[in-house]
């Protein structure tokens, strides 16, 4: 039994992740999406008020979701419709959500999650094994009706072969029969003196038949069972004067093995009795256990969706536009009014939004103003990036992107950039193995990456390593502040577009290297303000740091 | 006698293992190998067969062996053999007298009934052994004895008598309740209905136990009172005591245990993508995909593979000088190439791609002891010790594994004494591998080959053996090289 509203063909699994998750995690901010996600939101009269209970489980869930990228088109629209379907129906995913969360709960105190290597009593643990099942039966149940209340609403191909998987996989025939076991064995799982009926108690007992041959050494063996059912009789005292009386006779009837007063004998009906429930349960046990991977996927699956939808509400709260991705070719992106969807949350007041056309361009060359939003932009792109690829909507009026299942992020965080041999070594160790993991429709993300060094050998590495990525089909996108490399890749992709041809033959072959590309710069009007637009603009020869300089020290 | 192992006379009595069984870790493969076999199993790979004729009998046995029909046919033989014994031991203990009968039926049951599915399955597989015909045609033999076969019908007359009983117990209110037949009811039915295919089956909670259990004595006892000419039938059969197993084939079993192991572990290791091959014989030596069968079992157990090398050496070339960094694999080389030449005696596969192995006389290694305390003086003298043995029997055409000789005396000694004991070995015909520090003996005399185990251009260790002059590669490269990020190292990377 599948849930599927995760991927149409297959259940979760954590498979393919993105080569270096923690990386993009520290590197684009990513745990405030995932503290978005865990916010329950209380609205009232269309305003997000707080509830102080996080739900952890859904910010996990959402952060495990988002680090395995969809791969194709199609996956990701089946899951943007699910989520279209959740946010149209919010208490449907609370419901479900609740309902399975309850479920397991309930399964954890019938010890789940039983610790210790102790011996465990096998007697104990069957019995919990038909507790669980009974537990799994009237849950898997109640997710129908929860489905059937709401499938008039539901639009998605996920929730509506959720429906008709559970019609057919969980029939009310299967149900019935699974009952009928659980009704079969109940004198094994069940207190067996029972409330009084007119004043007599009453027991459940067994009434198992049972047919066996001799087998070597004259054993029992080749067993086959008849029957088993839970019959309902008068409590009586087994060591009391009916018994006795009961027991007498049956000691005179011939084919009769009496237990009475034969405790050898008790002890092997008991065995005989846990074998017969025990083979019983294990028939079953193919179902229990499917219905018991129904509800952790079933759990996981839905927190996915409550996350999103709690997103969203942070998304409102902050005054972010947001939208479903398209998922256009692999030369494909643009985007209208794209925010930095972490910094957006953390700052108050608005945030810029940057409006861009780069589809064609393979490499994109940010470089500019200090303090002018590089940094931010390239990060919003990744955020967006990433949420688009696990199929949550994104901070922006309008983005369109293709999907790279191997995205990469290489940023040099500015702390820790001090000049020493060491700190670019560990560098390019990164680089090394993200070259090494490098694949189909990759997309590298590079922020300040080697600024440990001078300029000048900075500037010749990343030539190097740029062009010969580029050459091999990676699109990269990166802020720099290495000129004499922007200035370089600037010039040879100028001279190819006039015809120009140089004389060395180092730039005359780089020269055919460098189309689509786009170079971009901070904005910085005039007067040296800060816009935070980052818009096409030539690399120019400074970052302006002269200036912030002054800015930050005018006043000593 | 026949024997499907043909070991020689003096070698069968031997009780210790060779020492080359430590040195080139066979010790821990034996002990993987043989882990669900007794320790009869385990003693025959401690010998090596008797002469070049029995190596070649072997091999083609396990030709056949390795056939699948063949494997699960012996398999089946060597399963039922240990599962008769089960049933002896459970007849001595058996107190009541109807049950020791009937363990004694069961015993002989097992006996005949796998002696003739071992014939019937050799008899239809393509065998090309002569060792596997001959036992083919031994079976046939016994098997055609009319004692015999009259004692098979008896067993198989009453044991069909006895698994034909079938009676229904009713377990309800405190009691049992027995009647012979069967019933209609089935719940059995209803479940495979519900579940289709849940493959689960119903077992009796007593098997275990060999001892009857209390329910058991009773149904038992009714069944007798019922059904008396039966027990007397069992009774009689049993005091007749017919002398049934033959001796032989309990030692032909042993036997078959010795290639079904091997065959059994080689399966196993072939599971996880190593790979094996039938040697040829031949006048040189050359091997492909050469690995450390021990070391490819450790590795396997954590999803790690190994490197595998080659090795050739033609008819006038003698000997291997090994040098190169430490940790390079030097030693790991010269273990593997020890096991492909005791695998190749044993008429067994070996651990490589493809091997031609010529035949030699007999295997010798030398390890230094290491990471001894001892002193230097003392570690020379017991190397110098353990070296005698070897050389002072003199044995011809024999393959000779020494690694890391001398270590703790003056280069210059270990120098004139590691050449001396080339040259020693060149010229009784002996061919081997020597794996040292010293790069001085790659040259020390004719007939050498010089091996050296290989590191890449960033003076990383690749454990690749290659046949080369022993040197030092240059010192550090740049840092961008070193991680090969250069544009040109890239365009490399990518193509």
């Amino acid at each position: 039994m599948n849930v599927g509203l995760l991927y149409d063909y297959k259940e979760w699994t954590p498979v393919n992740p993105y080569f270096d998750w923690g990386s993009m995690v520290t590197d684009l901010g990513l745990d405030t999406l995932f503290w978005a996600a865990r916010q329950d939101s209380i609205i009232q009269s269309s305003r997000v008020v707080y509830a102080e209970h996080e739900d952890a489980y859904v910010g996990f869930a959402v952060k495990r979701v988002a680090c395995v990228p969809l791969k194709t088109r199609e996956e990701v629209r089946y899951r943007q419709e699910i989520l279209q379907d959740c946010l149209a129906n919010e208490d449907f995913v609370g419901k479900l959500y609740l309902h399975a969360t309850q479920i397991l709960d309930k399964w954890d105190k019938l010890g789940r999650k039983r610790g210790g290597t102790g011996i465990r009593d096998t007697k104990a643990e069957l019995i919990t094994d038909l507790q669980v099942l009974r537990l799994l039966t009237s849950g898997m149940q109640k997710v129908k009706g929860i489905l059937k209340e709401y499938c008039g609403n539901l639009r998605s191909k996920g929730f509506r072969d959720l429906y008709d998987r559970l019609e057919n996989e969980f029939s009310d025939e299967k149900r019935q029969n699974l009952e009928k076991i659980l009704q079969d064995l109940s004198f094994y799982t069940d207190v067996t003196v029972r409330q009084p009926k007119r004043n007599v108690f009453y027991s459940y007992s067994p009434r198992i038949r049972m047919e066996c041959g001799l087998e070597d050494g004259l054993k029992i063996g080749g067993l086959k069972l008849n029957d088993v059912e839970t019959i309902e009789k008068p409590y009586s005292n087994p060591y009391g004067i009916k018994a006795k009386i009961q027991g007498q006779v049956n000691s005179l009837t011939p084919g009769v093995i009496a237990l009475y007063k034969d405790q050898a004998m008790r002890e092997d009906a008991a065995q005989l009795e846990f074998e017969a429930v025990n083979y019983v349960y294990a028939c079953c046990s193919g179902v229990a256990n499917s219905l018991g991977q129904f509800f952790d996927q079933l759990r996981f699956q839905i927190a996915f969706y409550l996350g999103a939808i709690n997103i969203k509400y942070q998304m409102q709260r902050h005054k972010l536009d947001y939208c479903f991705p398209e998922v256009g070719g692999q030369e494909s992106l643009h985007f209208e009014d794209l925010k930095e969807m972490v910094m957006s949350m953390k700052q108050k007041g608005e945030t810029i939004g940057n409006d861009e056309k780069l589809d064609g361009k393979t490499l994109v060359i940010v470089t500019g103003a200090n303090q002018g939003g590089k940094s931010t932009f390239l990060r919003s792109i990744g955020i967006a990036q990433v949420m688009m690829q696990c199929g949550l909507m994104v901070p922006a009026k309008q983005y369109c992107s293709g999907l790279y299942p191997n995205f990469f992020t290489h940023f040099t965080r500015r702390e820790d950039s001090a000049m020493n041999s060491g700190r670019l070594d560990e560098e390019l160790r990164r680089m090394d193995q993200i070259v090494s993991n490098l694949g189909k429709d990759s997309l590298l993300l590079l922020n300040e990456s080697f600024a440990t060094t001078t300029e000048k050998e900075g500037s010749g590495i990343a030539y190097g390593i740029i062009r010969a990525l580029k050459e091999e089909g990676v699109r990269i996108l990166t802020v720099t502040h290495l000129l004499s490399f922007a200035q370089r890749v600037y010039e040879e992709s100028q001279t190819r577009n006039d015809g120009y041809v140089p004389e060395e033959d180092v730039t005359a072959a780089g020269g055919a290297a460098w189309s689509g590309v786009s170079f971009l710069s901070a904005q910085r009007l005039q007067d040296g303000t800060r816009t935070y637009k980052i818009l096409p603009h030539a690399p120019e020869m400074t970052s302006f740091g002269l200036e912030l300089y002054d800015e930050v020290l005018q006043f000593e | 006698m026949f024997s499907l192992l043909n070991l020689s006379p003096t070698q069968e009595s031997n009780s210790a293992a060779p020492t080359f069984f430590t040195d080139l870790n066979l010790d821990q493969i034996i002990s993987k190998v043989t882990e669900d076999w007794n320790e009869d199993v385990r003693k025959l790979y401690e010998a090596f067969p008797a002469d070049q004729a029995s190596e070649e009998y072997r091999r083609t046995i396990y030709g056949d062996v390795k056939q699948e029909d063949v494997f699960a046919a012996m398999m089946d033989f060597e399963r039922s053999i240990r599962e008769r014994a089960i049933y002896a031991a459970r007849r001595e203990k058996a107190e009541d007298e109807a049950q020791k009968q009937t363990w004694y039926l069961r015993e002989a049951q097992l006996y005949v009934s796998s002696l003739e599915a071992l014939h019937a399955a050799l008899e239809k597989a393509m065998l090309q052994s002569e060792g596997l015909k001959g036992l083919k045609d031994l079976l046939a033999k016994f098997l055609s004895e009319k004692a015999f076969q009259e004692f098979s019908a008896e067993v198989s007359e009453i044991w069909q008598e006895l698994s034909g009983f079938r009676v229904t117990l009713t377990y309800e209110k405190e009691r049992f309740t027995l009647a012979e037949g069967k019933e209609k009811e089935d719940y059995e039915a209803f479940l495979e209905e519900s579940f289709p295919k849940h493959g689960k089956i119903f077992k009796s909670p007593f098997q275990a136990d060999e001892d009857f259990s209390r329910l058991e004595e009773e149904i038992v006892r009714l069944f007798r009172k019922k059904h008396k000419g039966f027990f007397e039938k069992l009774g009689e059969f049993y005091k007749k005591q017919f002398k049934y197993v033959h001796d032989e084939m309990m030692r032909i079993g042993t036997e078959m245990g010795y290639y079904l192991a091997f065959a059994q572990f080689q399966r196993k290791m072939q599971g996880r993508g190593f790979v094996f091959c039938m040697p040829k014989p031949s006048n040189i030596l050359s091997v492909k995909g050469l690995y450390d069968l021990a070391l490819a079992f450790v590795n396997s157990e954590s999803g790690k593979t190994v490197v595998a090398n080659d090795a050739y050496l033609s008819q006038d070339e003698s000997f291997f000088v090994l040098t190169g960094p430490n940790q390079g694999g030097k030693t790991t080389y010269a273990r593997s190439l020890g096991q492909l030449i005791y695998f190749t005696k044993m008429g067994l596969d070996v651990p490589a791609e493809y091997a031609e192995v010529p035949y030699y006389g007999n295997l010798w290694t030398h390890f230094s002891v290491e990471e001894s305390t001892e002193t230097g003086r003392g570690k020379l003298m017991d190397e110098l010790v353990r070296l005698k043995p070897m050389m002072e029997k003199g044995q011809e055409n024999a393959f000779v594994v020494i690694n890391e000789l001398f270590t703790t005396a003056a280069n210059f000694d270990a120098n004139v004494m590691g050449k001396r004991v080339l040259e020693y070995f060149i010229g009784e015909h002996c061919k081997g591998i020597y794996v040292t520090h010293l790069g001085e003996l790659s040259k020390a005399c004719e007939g050498v080959v010089s091996l050296r185990a290989c590191v890449d251009e960033n003076q990383k260790l690749t454990y690749r053996i290659k046949r080369s002059e022993a040197e030092e590669l240059a010192g550090a490269n740049q840092q961008v090289e070193k991680y090969r990020l250069t544009y040109e190292q890239l365009k490399e990377r990518f193509s």
